[in-house]
């Protein structure tokens, strides 16, 4: 028993974690993203355990970033390793900011993603598969909010839970802007689902009796996952979109380690004081790459649910499983 | 006349049938911002006298604040049919009522009705929007038609990839970039001749000598000048997204029977690609255009901001700041008046084209 557990164990861990990781590390331009995502997730767990001083320190604002130091040779009191991208007009350092706001605005956004594509897939998949009167009203209300421009009506919500006096907390944020991104997910399952339905496998399994969680779960969802992987990768880059827009308009509440704030914060910076343009650029690149580190990443995702790729991983780990299967007969 | 309607039967039910659909999601849009207006608090005298008392303020004069903001907020309310003291049933015919006679309220903070500045702001936001997503779509279906044919090429993998990574980039920032490139090295930080709808200068000259023959040219100049910065914006924003759509549509279409018979006539290769693949292609995404004029909403208020562009998408960053949201609620809704009417408009012609899709 004690190893029927042990290799339905090392199954579980091929099938989900070392095998995909492998397909995407197999891939350049994935390896490439998850490298840049790690990096990403280490900077929010070093603004975990960081202190940032965010009071007005007038005597050290606008210290240049390091390599500008280094080029321009300019003598300063500040050490090479302080303040590695600089301070802004306030003197707050920079990377510090960048990593505190880091955490939040991935937690948010990831589970913004998340609630997307569940909601999306839920919606699609039962209107898909029932067809007839579900399927029309929940198409129509899949319609309703397609046809809602998705930003003013974020603003609108944000303004009203600010005025409703309520606190930032990431997973409000990450509701708040998945209100209508499901639409779109929705309508492109129900329309794959509406396909596979008349599938000879989906047939076979009907007329075999076969119960339809079984169906809708063993038999379609395994033929759309890989839609769905790779939409839970762009409702995420969407949502960090979203989010970080609400911020730079100020129709979330005010905190300065947003990167949304940081960047309306440097953008009036340079417009109106003039120095801090490297302020500017740091943001516009932590936020480019965040997003494009995604979007390499979601090459390789592709490649997970693709079988030809997949048989070339997972044999191995099939064979696990079926050795548990025998031992546990 | 009995048979020239019977012969346009299906036709004249489809615009209909889909004419109530629309109707009904403008309906339940309405519907939900009723909801989300009704969320603020329902008793604002005791919610503002609190918060004034735990800003320290002095019981009596907290009192009086209160009850002047109250005054305010239920007149406010009122002027979008919400009436206090009503049932919630009433107001909610009160404010659908106002919505469909575009009566979106009555702004305090910039002390003129909602839809007075929706007016002003709506043709600045549709002349800039409506030129962009243009652009943005004929480049973008271009593009994509090149890369249907050069597929497995080097050049389109690199360009699918390219147009994914900038596609996920925000507007803002391409906006930032742009605008800070624009101000600092072609007009050496002279704000007013990137900024805004037009110049002062031509402001005045058209306030003092009215719109004639003389003027109008420079003002046409003007203001084409300043309209082409958000409009560049929006060009280069979108259209990797729809070089990739019809990438994907056009290379599905390449491989349909019809498109072999033609080569097989030996039709000239331009004909084929513009009457045969082209055409096909670019069909199913017109209504995706039309939806994504809600998105380009979203991206205006960015923009516009930026730009100090006053459409309607500055107004709504504008009360962001303000916390008017009747002028936020206002401007939501008749954007997506906008977004529906135009989707109707594609899906019916879309009908009307292709009789296949009437069916379902």
């Amino acid at each position: 028993m004690k190893k029927v557990s042990r290799l339905l164990l090392e199954y579980y861990l091929y099938e989900y974690i070392i095998n995909p990781l492998r397909i995407v590390v197999s891939n350049r331009k994935s390896c490439a993203g998850l490298v840049l995502l790690l990096g990403f997730v280490a900077l929010a767990i070093y603004g975990a355990f960081i202190h940032v001083d965010l009071t007005t320190h007038p005597d050290r604002a606008f210290i240049p970033p390091t390599i500008i130091r280094l080029i321009t040779g300019v003598k300063s009191s500040v050490p090479w390793w302080k303040y590695p991208l600089g301070t802004d007009w306030k003197g707050r350092d920079i990377l510090g900011m960048l990593a505190k706001g880091a955490a939040p605005l991935l937690e948010a956004s990831l589970c913004a993603g998340l609630i997307t594509v569940v909601v999306g897939m839920c919606v699609g998949l039962t209107a898909g598969y029932l067809g007839g009167f579900a399927d029309r009203a929940l198409m129509w209300v899949t319609d309703v909010f397609l046809n809602i421009p998705s930003l003013p009506l974020y603003v609108l919500i944000g303004v009203l839970m600010l005025k409703a006096q309520m606190q930032f907390n990431p997973f409000l944020v990450a509701a708040v802007v998945s209100v209508t991104a499901w639409a779109g997910i929705a309508r492109a399952i129900r329309s794959q689902v509406l396909a596979l339905k008349t599938q000879p496998f989906v047939e076979l399994a009907r007329s075999l009796g076969m119960p339809t969680a079984h169906i809708v779960f063993r038999e379609i969802l395994p033929n759309v996952a890989g839609y769905i992987a790779i939409n839970f990768i762009f409702s995420t880059t969407g949502a960090i979109y979203a989010i970080t827009g609400l911020f730079f308009l100020g129709a979330l509440p005010i905190n300065p380690t947003q990167w949304g704030v940081m960047l309306n914060d440097a953008w009036k910076n340079v417009f109106i004081f003039g120095p801090g343009l490297y302020y500017l650029v740091e943001v516009i690149l932590a936020l480019a790459l965040l997003q494009v580190s995604f979007v390499l990443l979601s090459y390789g995702l592709d490649e997970i649910f693709n079988p030809r790729i997949r048989e070339r991983y997972f044999k191995s780990a099939a064979a696990k499983l079926l050795e548990a299967r025998k031992a546990l007969r | 006349m009995g048979l020239r309607i019977s012969r346009h039967r299906d036709e004249i039910i489809y615009i209909l049938k889909k004419l109530g659909l629309a109707l009904s999601i403008l309906v339940a849009i309405i519907t939900l911002v009723f909801v989300l207006i009704k969320t603020l608090p329902g008793n604002p005298y005791q919610m503002y006298y609190y918060q004034l008392l735990m800003k320290g303020y002095p019981p009596n004069i907290a009192k009086s604040y209160a009850a002047h903001y109250a005054q305010q907020f239920y007149k406010m309310m009122a002027s979008v049919g919400i009436v206090a003291n009503e049932s919630v049933f009433l107001q909610y015919l009160g404010f659908l009522a106002h919505v469909f006679t575009f009566n979106f309220g009555y702004s305090f903070y910039y002390k003129q009705p909602v839809s007075q500045i929706i007016a002003s702001a709506l043709p600045w936001t549709l002349l800039t929007v409506g030129i962009g997503l243009a652009l943005q779509f004929s480049i973008g279906v271009a593009i994509g038609m090149v890369l249907a044919y050069k597929r497995g090429t080097k050049i389109d993998s690199i360009a699918t990839l390219a147009f994914m990574a900038w596609r996920a980039i925000p507007d803002y920032v391409v906006g930032l970039a742009i605008l800070y490139v624009v101000l600092v090295y072609v007009y050496g930080g002279n704000a007013v001749e990137v900024m805004g709808v037009m110049s002062p200068s031509i402001k005045e000259l058209l306030e003092t000598k009215g719109l004639t023959l003389q003027t109008l040219g420079p003002v046409l100049i003007d203001i084409f000048r300043h309209a082409m910065w958000p409009i560049l914006v929006y060009t280069i924003v979108g259209f990797a997204g729809w070089a990739l759509s019809m990438r994907s549509t056009a290379v599905n279409v390449l491989g349909e029977d019809y498109v072999t018979v033609a080569e097989a006539r030996g039709l000239p290769d331009r004909r084929i690609a513009t009457r045969y693949v082209g055409r096909n292609a670019v069909l199913p995404l017109f209504t995706s255009l039309m939806i994504s004029l809600g998105y380009a909403f979203g991206g205006s208020m960015f923009i516009e901001w930026l730009f100090n562009y006053r459409g309607i998408g500055f107004w709504m960053a504008d009360a962001i700041w303000m916390r008017d949201y009747l002028v936020l609620a206002g401007c939501l809704l008749v954007e997506t008046m906008a977004v529906v009417a135009s989707v109707y408009l594609a899906e019916v012609l879309y009908g009307l084209i292709d009789p296949r899709v009437r069916g379902t």
